[in-house]
């Protein structure tokens, strides 16, 4: 018989935050984050598609835009946001084919690292468009 | 008795097979691929971006974007907008689920967001197709 027990699953794991395991976490971050990209990708896409239509997006165009402190954290926020909602749900792909749990915290680690690279590798990319030099060239 | 055997010798005489698959096992295959599919498309715009800003190489923002801006990578930006709508759609779903609301007609809601989701892609072609179809941006 399959039996997808929720309830027992919930009870076991403990949904207090003092009970929560990085399972847990990662669970609520997904929603989290997943809530926020409605916002953040939706604004993304409204801007660079339809705010203006058959406009040429170019560089003085978006510098424009991009000098103003809402967009600046805007785009950061869902440069992080996205990368994590990404690489967790890249995660939860992978542990669900069954990988040993040494292999999960190794996966954890290598995707904090990849996460944390690309962030920078991004805000980097970012950076032009507001000081007109970025911090380092590719 | 003929028992047809599938996969690594799992039955196919079961929910988890996909001749057999109902509507949420669709909607839950179609989240993970249009996923990776988003995973992969994230890597991809965040490198390809970087080369318009942070390269040394000649190449500038606007080169890249009106690149960017032809009719084959137009029809493309419709595929992303399917998966982004289908991925979005779906994800509010289960988030309404995790709260506890429409458990129960998970069916209609799906087909109910699928509409949605039709609708906005319609609007997303209406104002795309000239762009694919070669209409010069100004």
């Amino acid at each position: 018989m399959v039996s997808i027990g929720v309830k027992e699953e919930v009870s076991e794991v403990g949904l207090r935050p003092e009970e929560a395991g990085i399972g847990v976490w990662s669970w609520v971050l997904q929603r989290v984050t997943a809530v926020l990209l409605l916002v953040f990708l939706g604004a993304h896409f409204w801007v660079l598609h339809f705010a203006v239509v058959g406009e040429q997006i170019n560089f003085v165009r978006v510098s424009e835009r991009l000098r103003t402190p809402f967009f600046i954290v805007l785009d950061l926020a869902l440069l992080a946001t996205v990368l994590y909602h990404a690489l967790n749900g890249l995660r939860i792909v992978i542990v669900d084919f069954g990988i040993s749990p040494m292999a999960q915290r190794l996966l954890l680690g290598a995707l904090w690292l990849i996460g944390i690279l690309t962030f920078i590798f991004g805000a980097n990319t970012l950076l032009p468009f507001i000081t007109s030099t970025p911090l380092f060239y590719r | 008795m003929l028992k047809i055997v599938g996969w690594r010798g799992r039955s196919s005489n079961t929910p988890l097979w996909p001749t057999n698959y109902r509507v949420g096992m669709w909607a839950w295959l179609l989240q993970r691929i249009t996923g990776l599919a988003l995973v992969f498309y994230l890597f991809l715009h965040i490198w390809v971006i970087s080369f318009s800003a942070v390269g040394k190489d000649g190449l500038s923002f606007d080169l890249v974007l009106t690149a960017l801006q032809t009719p084959f990578f137009i029809v493309l930006d419709l595929a992303l907008l399917a998966a982004v709508l289908f991925h979005a759609l779906n994800g509010i779903r289960i988030l309404l689920f995790d709260l506890g609301i429409g458990v129960r007609s998970q069916k209609v809601l799906f087909g109910l967001f699928m509409a949605i989701g039709l609708l906005a892609f319609g609007a997303g072609v209406a104002v795309l197709l000239p762009y694919a179809l070669g209409k010069p941006l100004s």
